[in-house]
């Protein structure tokens, strides 16, 4: 795919570890601002599309953020794909604009759920309620222990540690102490990663995604509108998905993830390899997936990717900078981050975590533990 | 064990005689009629062939430690007071996985791929849940 459709704008809202907003206030609060980062007005929205929130239980949200906005676009629809869904709903939109169905699509991800659920623990000890509870919650299964079991099948499989786990958070750290807008700023090393109290063996609490109120909202369009807007384009190069089941012990196996199949999509459509992308934003709720990322898109082998991240290749500077923003290990909670910060370094707006020359992108939703994959490579105007 | 069974939904009539099974202390899984294929978790037609002769069928209990996780933090009181407790997956001999604890088992002795038969803690006077724990090998 070349230049056909772009990122045209950006919005991230004030969210952190206690808004005290809703979700459809985070949500507009955010698209507020990607309109006028492309310099759009409302009206020239066709189509938006709103992750399904998990603090708000409407049955159509995105025509509740619709009356937020004052918005009357041909189409709002609700997408619910877990922490995937803004993956999945650019690629969607990607589509449609490219095959001329929609012309502008405004992408909406916000959920004021640290607010909502103020006083629970949330994410750290929360339970995944589904379908299949009769026979998971009989056994706890939280949310840290169903990454945790991945994890330690790849301790199993392939030799990783806990030390090389630990180095995904203390990567994203150094990133987010160079972020303004980050949550963790302070330094951290290995060791102190491995001192804070264990959650699910072997994650401890500072490799444990936080929990915090968010709203981000981009703007995508096509060429011809590109062109004519406030800020230099981020083209969609290619795109790639692949997909299995939502519970973990109906999988055939753990060594084996969805994740290289869209990885091969996406770098087939981009005819791009790994080797050719400069900076890398893979969703990362615990560090087992962003090593199981690393591995399956192919920026190192198979079961090498702690040793990858311990050698500093994720690092700014390093062969593939990993979550340059700090993640959700260290700048936010949040679904729609990745594609803002591969926005942010595509045009060159990432401040001291800038990654040099940063002239592909990549970014990488993972949901459903690992089950769910997204991935969309990017180019700078 | 009434805590237990507060965080355990009552069963559903597709899912009781896996429950009533384990209250006999019998792991029993759906089998196809269709093709032989055994399927968990509960569902009302075989994925793999669309039969809807599904037949509740004892397995053998015994199986491997596919994965675990030492649990030291719980959402519920319930499992607060367990911890730390481990949550497992594990690979039965007929080639399914599920979802459960190991129990009787040292941590440091805990190792994938471990053999595990499994044994039952009861829930109320029908039913039990299934955990594994370390099985000698046959
Ligand atoms: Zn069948």
């Amino acid at each position: 795919m070349h230049r056909e459709v772009a990122i045209v704008g950006t919005g991230e809202a004030e969210g952190g570890r206690r808004s005290g907003k809703t979700t459809f206030e985070l949500a507009s609060e955010a698209a507020h601002l990607a309109l006028a980062d492309a310099g759009l007005q409302r009206d020239e929205i066709d189509a938006v599309f709103l992750e399904q929130p998990m603090s708000e239980h409407h049955h159509m949200p995105a025509n509740v953020f619709l009356e937020y906005m004052d918005m009357r676009p041909q189409a709002a629809v609700a997408f619910a794909a877990g922490g995937a869904t803004p993956h999945a709903m650019a690629i969607q939109a990607a589509g449609l604009i490219a095959s001329g169905v929609y012309e502008t699509i405004l992408i909406v991800d916000a959920d004021g759920r640290a607010t909502r659920f103020a006083g629970d623990k949330g994410m750290a000890t929360s339970q995944a309620a589904d379908d299949m509870e009769e026979f998971e919650t009989p056994y706890g299964a939280s949310v840290p222990g169903r990454y945790a079991l991945i994890a330690q099948r790849h301790m199993h499989d392939y030799g990783t540690t806990e030390e090389q786990l630990a180095q995904v958070a203390v990567v994203e750290r150094k990133h987010a102490s160079l972020n303004p807008r980050a949550a963790y700023r302070d330094p951290l090393t290995v060791r102190e990663v491995l001192e804070s109290p264990m959650v699910a063996a072997p994650f401890h609490l500072l490799e444990c995604c936080m929990v915090s109120d968010w709203g981000t909202a981009f703007v995508m369009t096509s060429k011809r509108r590109a062109g004519r807007l406030n800020k230099p384009p981020v083209w969609i190069r290619g795109f790639g998905s692949a997909q299995q089941g939502y519970n973990l012990a109906p999988l055939q196996s753990f060594s084996s993830w969805p994740i290289q199949h869209s990885a091969k999509h996406a770098f087939r459509m981009a005819e791009l390899t790994p080797e050719e992308v400069h900076v890398a934003e893979l969703y990362d709720s615990f560090p087992i997936t962003v090593l199981i990322a690393l591995e399956e898109l192919g920026f190192c082998e198979k079961g090498q990717g702690g040793a990858f991240v311990q050698g500093g290749a994720a690092e700014l500077g390093g062969k593939i900078p990993v979550n340059t923003h700090g993640g959700q290990l260290s700048y936010a909670c949040g679904h729609g981050q990745y594609i803002l910060e591969a926005a942010r370094q595509l045009r060159g707006e990432a401040g001291q975590a800038q990654a040099d020359g940063a002239r592909y992108g990549l970014s990488q939703g993972t949901a459903a533990i690992c089950s769910s994959s997204y991935t969309i490579i990017y180019e700078a105007d | 064990m009434a805590e237990l069974r507060s965080v355990v939904p009552e069963p559903t009539e597709q899912s009781r005689p896996y429950w009533q099974s384990a209250g006999e202390h019998t792991l029993s899984l759906l089998r196809c009629g269709g093709c032989g294929r055994w399927i968990h978790y509960v569902k009302r037609q075989c994925p793999y062939c669309a039969s809807s002769e599904l037949s509740w069928t004892p397995c053998s209990g015994r199986g491997t430690l596919y994965s675990y996780s030492v649990l030291y933090r719980a959402s519920s009181p319930t499992f607060k007071e367990k911890t730390p407790y481990v949550l497992a997956v594990i690979e039965l001999e007929e080639g399914v996985k599920t979802m459960s604890h190991l129990v009787d088992c040292e941590l440091a002795r805990i190792r994938v791929g471990m053999d595990v038969e499994a044994v039952f803690e009861e829930l109320d006077e029908k039913r039990a849940v299934p955990y594994f724990r370390p099985a000698p090998r046959i």
